[in-house]
């Protein structure tokens, strides 16, 4: 991987489709991502470029996340803690939380895990085993110390574009 | 009833239902199996199975005729896709397995720092 870089506080906030400028686009491909999430430590994150694809103007780009701002990195950090809706479809499969451009973790069917948030702005995204395919994703805001619940399903398609 | 008092057509009837239910089973077992590992690689297997089996069930039974080879390559690729399935789940599993490993590692160092930080302290 040539492209591996190490940062502290990955984000997506701020970046935009280069063609229309949109903020609304959301990854579609996380090739490598698996690779690079072993390799990381303590503090820092290995970071990959990712497809992404605007929800606009449905032009696909890469998209890298970038070390976040002092005012974005939370004084305290927040909690989500992510449950994976028990279902028959994938049951026997795991899928992969991607938590600002990072793959955090795994989550089998019906779990519950809990992830460590340090940036204001969340993007979170979950994926199927062969990391292609995607399931629910999100953009939200988080308070320091907060703690955030969400429920990930997979969804019964390839892509919702 | 043996199956001696049956006549020709008879039997033939109970060869057909019996040959339709084993291919609704086949058919059940390739659903069962593409809804279990809806994702990725391992729907692409619960996809392509099928396919090649109709495909080669199709050549083989030109003018009706059924040969024992039909059954040997239905068993065969029923064998294969059922295996590639298995392969590819437990692929998945060994790398959630290890990243879950990984992070363990992580979090187990972030304990110790912590707790060297406040024995320090102290």
């Amino acid at each position: 991987m040539a492209d591996e870089v190490m940062i502290k506080n990955p984000t997506y906030f701020g970046i935009v489709c280069p063609k229309c400028g949109s903020d609304d686009w959301r990854v579609v491909r996380t090739k490598g991502s698996l690779e690079a999430a072993a390799l990381n430590t303590v503090d820092e994150y290995m970071i990959t470029p990712l497809k992404a694809r605007c929800r606009a103007c449905h032009r696909a780009f890469k998209v890298v996340p970038v070390e976040a701002d002092e005012s974005e990195v939370l004084s305290q950090p927040a909690t989500l803690v992510a449950h994976r809706v028990s279902r028959i479809t994938g049951i026997v499969v795991p899928n992969y939380i991607l938590v600002n451009g990072v793959i955090s973790d795994s989550i089998a069917n019906g779990e519950e895990i809990q992830i460590e948030l340090r940036t204001k702005h969340v993007y979170i995204q979950m994926f199927d085993a062969s990391m292609t395919g995607s399931a629910t994703f999100e953009r939200f805001e988080v308070q320091p110390g907060e703690t955030v619940k969400r429920d990930m399903r997979i969804k019964a398609r390839w892509r919702s574009f | 009833m043996t199956s001696s008092d049956l006549t020709q057509s008879q039997l033939e009837t109970q060869a057909s239902i019996l040959r339709l239910v084993f291919l609704g089973v086949f058919i059940g077992l390739i659903i069962l199996q593409y809804y279990l590992g809806k994702n990725g690689k391992s729907r692409t297997a619960g996809l392509v199975g099928p396919v090649i089996y109709g495909f080669l069930r199709l050549i083989s039974n030109v003018g009706g005729v059924s040969s024992s080879a039909t059954y040997f390559l239905g068993s065969l690729f029923g064998s294969v896709i059922w295996g590639g399935f298995l392969y590819v789940i437990y692929n998945h599993n060994k790398k959630a397995y290890d990243l879950k490993q990984a992070r363990q590692k992580i979090q187990l160092a972030k304990q110790q720092e912590s707790t060297k930080q406040t024995e320090e302290n102290k």
